[in-house]
Formats: C-alpha cells, structure tokens, sequence
C-alpha cells in the first residue's frame, strides 16, 4: 500500500491510481512486460476483428483446404472458411467467455470468501467446507458432468466455468481479507455504526482489490485453458461459432493434408494463455503477493 | 494416529457417499425416458411398461439408488444403453486398468524431472538456470494438452512417422506391440503437471532455505551440502507428496482431453461419450469409480503424510 495514514482507508481514486502504477511498474519485470504486450494486442485484435478480416467468419467458399497463400493468411478450412478471419473472430469468442466467467467466479467467490473471513464463527466453518468439496474434484470434470446435464452452449460455459473458479477465488479473498479485518479503519467504521454490508463493500473490498486483480489475472489464463478444452471435447461453444478450441478438434481429421487448421488456433490459445500466466506473475511481484 | 486414521477415514467414506447420491439424482434427472431411448421410437406401449417394471423405473428413486449401490458392491453395474448387452462393470474394469496405465506412465515422466529442476532451481533463486525453468514451466502450464499432443502428432506422427497418431490400444495383442501407442499420450498428459509439480517444489525449496532453522543450521557450522540434504530437502520435498497425490487422482478422471486427443480407451473419455450418448449406466458408474478413486487417493495421502511428518498429528481437518 502507498498509502501514508495507515488508519484512513485509501479513496476509490488513490485506489485506481494504484492500479494503473502496478501496470506502469511492470516495465522493470520482463516478464510481466510481456504478458501485459501480448494480452493488449489480443484486446486490439478483437476490437478491430471486423476491420482486419477480409471474410466473414462464417462465408463458406469454394476454396477449399487452400494451403496459407497472400489472399488467405492462414488456409482455409474444409468448407472454404477463412481460417485468419476465425481465428480473428476466435478472439472475440474467446475473451467473452472468459471474462465472464471470470467475473462470474469474481462476484461468487468474492462473495463467498469475504463474508466467510468477516463473520468468521459457523459461517465460516460451512463456507470453508462448501469450498473444499467443490474444489477437490477436477475443474474440467465438474464441467463435464454439469455440461452433461445442461447441455452445451456458450451461456452453460461459461456457468461452468465460473463454478469451477468460486471456490479458487473464495479461498483467495477470505485469506486477503482475515489480513484486512482487524485493520484500524474497520474498526473506525465498526465504531461509527456502519453497517456490515457497508464495512465489508466500501472498507475491506477496495483494500483486497491487488490480490484479487492477481487472482483474476490467473483465473482469466485458466477460463481460456478450460473453454478451449471444453470446445476441444464438443462441449464448449457449438458450429459454427468461431471458437479456437472447436477450430482445433475440427482440424483433427485433416492433420495430415491441412496441418494448418490445427497451428493457427493452437498458436491463439497458447499465446494468450501465456501471456496471462506472465501478466500475473509479474502482477504478483509489482503488488508484492505470493510471499 | 488411530483415532486420526479413524476420523479421516470415516471422513473419506462420507465423502464418497454424498457424491454417489449427487450423481444418482443428476443421472435421474437428465431428461429423457430411458424406457423410450432403449426400445425406439416405434414400442408399444404395453412393451415400454414391461421394460420399466423389468429396469425397476416404476419403484421410488430411493429404492433404485439403493439397488443401484448394492449392485456397484456386487459389482453389478447394470448394462451399457448405448452398446447394446455390454456389462458395465469388465467394461470400467478395463477402461480403467488402462487408465492406471497412462497415469503410472506419466508419473514416471513426472516425478524424477520436476525434482530434479524444482530442487536445481530453488537452490539459486533468481539466477539464469532459475529463471529458464521459471519461463518454461509457465509454458508447459499454459499449452492445454490437446494442443501438446497435436504438436507431438504433428512432429512424430505425421512428419516423421515414427510413432502412431492413435493411441486405440489393445492388450491382448501382447503388453510390448502396444507400448509405441502410449508414448505419445504419456508425453502429453506430463506437460501440465510437470510444470505446476516443478513450481511447487521450487516454491518450496525457496521457503525452507529462508527459513530459521536452515540458518540456524548453517550458524552451527554445518556444510551446505550437510544442510541441504539433511534439512532442506527433508523439508522441502515433504509438501510435494501432497501435490504428487492429488495429480495422481486428476489424472485418474482429468485426463480426458489427453485421451480424446488421441482416442485413448480411458477411463475419462468412457464417461465423455456415455454423457453425450445418455448412456446413463456408464455415466453414473464412471463418475462413481473417478470420484471413488480420487478421494481414495486423497485418503491414502494423508495416512502417508501423516507417517512422513511427526508434526501433523491427530487434529487435521479436511484434506
């Protein structure tokens, strides 16, 4: 905290300001550096998705299985799709996903594990038990078998996912916020007579917000990890949405005459997950975590 | 270490319980007449109320769970919908010998390299050979092993042609033909976790070497290489039992891109198909027998944890 009076919670302001310090602090950590580089270009990439593609993503043509030429970057698929124009619009899909379930797992898990540490006692105790049940089992298992009930879609993935990610974050924000708790500006507020609602929103949330900003970082790596898993299985986003994962098990058949339909979008997901993982180890260093 | 022993077992048997019911109400739930789904759309209605006496589906669902788990304690699973005759439990037999297969495979990949770097590594935190491992073993957690294994397809299988693409194993054609199948699949169940296992013991050689007793260690006049391996490594490596097991309990049920990659006869990828097939037998069985195996392997564990460690005792909760 850059904060100097230790017994005043930092406004909303200084906690932005802060933020954005952590992101300018990266330049002096290679590898966050990086991280933040590739992740901004995967952001500019969706923004301009419809302005740099040539195709629609979903514009069959005759041209098919056409090896990376100048007109078709990247191939095309067995239907004459632009394979560049899906792996463009991919992004699109991608991020989606995976911001959503990674705000989805941020509110229930943020949720979850603040009040969990702040009302400590027999709340704390079933909370903490609801978390270790749901987290033994394999993320993508839950996933599965929940799929298996709901069926697939965009929509029941990214439930999934966000399930999955709750009780990760849960256990994140109740040890940030057991940190926080005791603080003398929680304290103060206690005194003044505001309420629990307004001491655990306006007090502690905004003093844990570094941790969880690391947090997400990671869970953010991981929803994209999960989603293309799960579009890799048929259980993920459906056809003819341009999602990488499916892109990738479509291109199973045809490894041999069009290896480029697997590189491609093996080549998205893979840089974008890595470099959340960077960002987040360089976030975790700049806002001095995981010590 | 009895009454301990005791309380977590219990604990395990719980857990075990609670998740059978879990999947017995979702697999019921799923919609869909089962009656229906075996017979066709053309049955008769007399024969569909026949097959639902015969398949018990008139009875409560409380008595069908029960007879549901006596069978699974017989080893009576009941038969597959979606292959027509076939017994559930030789078939979960089968699937998961040979998922006990890839998983020793991968460990064995597993376990002697990320000690090796994990321990290399944490022993000079922030130099060059640290911070190698650091950028790769990121790497290694980011690429989802689908794509390790198209990679590994796309090398060995479809440019060099040294091993196969499929991974559709057979053991009844003798153990040593089928081993050039696993390869592959071995190689790329072991990037994930070779990366997070290398990490954690990384992580951990770090803590115990800023630690008081390593200093107080080496205050006393001991030699580094008498306190390394006498009170770091002890220390240090203790936690990765932990991490080890619980891999081992993912790999058991996690594997299932890894086996659909290569359409490896697992386990994992046996409940895939029996999900999107609605074959509700081999669903419940399967997910009864990973969720069975992974709090088995959870148990075990804690028992040997417990056993390495003299400081845990007794009152430990949860896993």
């Amino acid at each position: 905290m850059v904060d100097s009076s230790p017994n005043l919670a930092p406004s909303l302001w200084e906690r932005v300001k802060s933020g954005f310090s952590y992101l300018i602090r990266l330049r002096d950590k290679p590898l966050g550096f990086a991280g933040l580089v590739i992740i901004l270009f995967w952001i500019a990439i969706s923004i301009l998705a419809p302005y740099i593609t040539p195709y629609g993503p979903t514009d069959f043509s005759t041209d098919k299985f056409v090896g990376p030429s100048l007109q078709h970057p990247f191939g095309t698929d067995r239907w004459g799709r632009d394979v560049f124009t899906r792996v463009v619009a991919g992004s699109r899909t991608a991020f989606s996903l995976a911001l959503s379930a990674t705000f989805l797992g941020l509110v229930g898990g943020t949720t979850l594990g603040l009040s969990a540490a702040y009302f400590g006692g027999w709340i704390e105790e079933v909370l903490g038990r609801l978390m270790d049940i749901l987290m033994s089992f394999p993320a993508l298992l839950i996933a599965m078998f929940v799929l298996g009930v709901l069926g697939p879609g965009t929509i029941n993935v990214i439930i999934v996912i966000g399930i999955a990610h709750t009780p990760r974050i849960g256990r994140v924000a109740r040890s940030a916020t057991l940190q926080v708790k005791n603080q003398e500006f929680v304290e103060a507020a206690r005194v003044r007579g505001e309420s629990d609602l307004y001491i655990m929103g306006a007090e502690i949330l905004p003093n844990i917000l570094d941790t969880l900003g690391v947090e997400a970082a990671i869970r953010f790596a991981y929803s994209i990890f999960l989603s293309a898993s799960l579009g890799f299985l048929g259980l993920g986003v459906q056809p003819p949405t341009p999602d990488w994962g499916l892109m990738i098990s479509e291109s199973r058949s045809y490894l041999q005459v069009a290896p480029w339909l697997a590189i491609f979008p093996a080549l998205a997901i893979a840089s974008m997950v890595l470099g959340a993982n960077f960002l987040a180890e360089g976030l975790e260093e700049v806002t001095g975590g995981g010590q | 270490m009895l009454a301990y022993s005791g309380k977590r077992l219990l604990q395990a048997v719980v857990s075990i319980v609670v998740a059978s019911i879990i999947i017995f109400l979702v697999a019921e739930a799923l919609p869909g007449d089962v009656a229906q789904m075996i017979l066709g759309q053309y049955a008769t209605e007399e024969s569909l109320q026949a097959l639902r006496k015969k398949l018990k589906l008139d009875e409560p669902i409380y008595i069908r769970y029960f007879d549901w788990l006596a069978g699974a304690f017989r080893g009576d699973l009941g038969t597959s919908l979606s292959k027509t005759g076939v017994e559930v439990g030789p078939l979960l037999l089968r699937r998961a010998r040979n998922s006990l297969i890839l998983a020793a495979g991968a460990m064995v990949v597993i376990i002697p390299i990320s000690f090796l770097l994990g321990i290399i590594a944490g022993l000079r935190p922030g130099s060059w050979f640290d911070r190698l491992i650091s950028i790769t073993t990121l790497g290694l957690i980011s690429f989802p092993s689908f794509i390790t294994g198209l990679v590994l397809i796309l090398i060995f299988s479809v440019q060099l042609g040294w091993l196969p693409a499929s991974s559709a194993i057979d053991l009844s054609q003798g153990w040593l033909s089928q081993i050039p199948k696993l390869i592959l699949p071995i190689l790329a169940l072991s990037g994930v976790m070779l990366g997070y296992i290398t990490r954690h013991i990384r992580a951990s050689m770090v803590k115990v070497l800023r630690s008081d007793y390593t200093r107080a260690a080496t205050l006393k006049g001991l030699g580094r290489r008498t306190v390394i391996t006498k009170h770091v490594l002890r220390n240090a490596l203790l936690p990765a039992v932990t991490v080890i097991a619980i891999n081992l309990g993912w790999l058991l049920g996690g594997a299932v891109v890894v086996e659909a990659t290569f359409g490896y006869p697992g386990v994992a990828r046996l409940v895939l198909n029996a999900i999107q097939h609605r074959d509700i037998p081999v669903m419940e069985a399967g997910l009864l027998f990973v969720v069975t195996a992974y709090i088995t392997v959870n148990f075990g564990t804690d028992l040997l944890y417990t056993l390495l460690d003299p400081r845990i005792r007794y009152d430990r909760g949860g896993s």
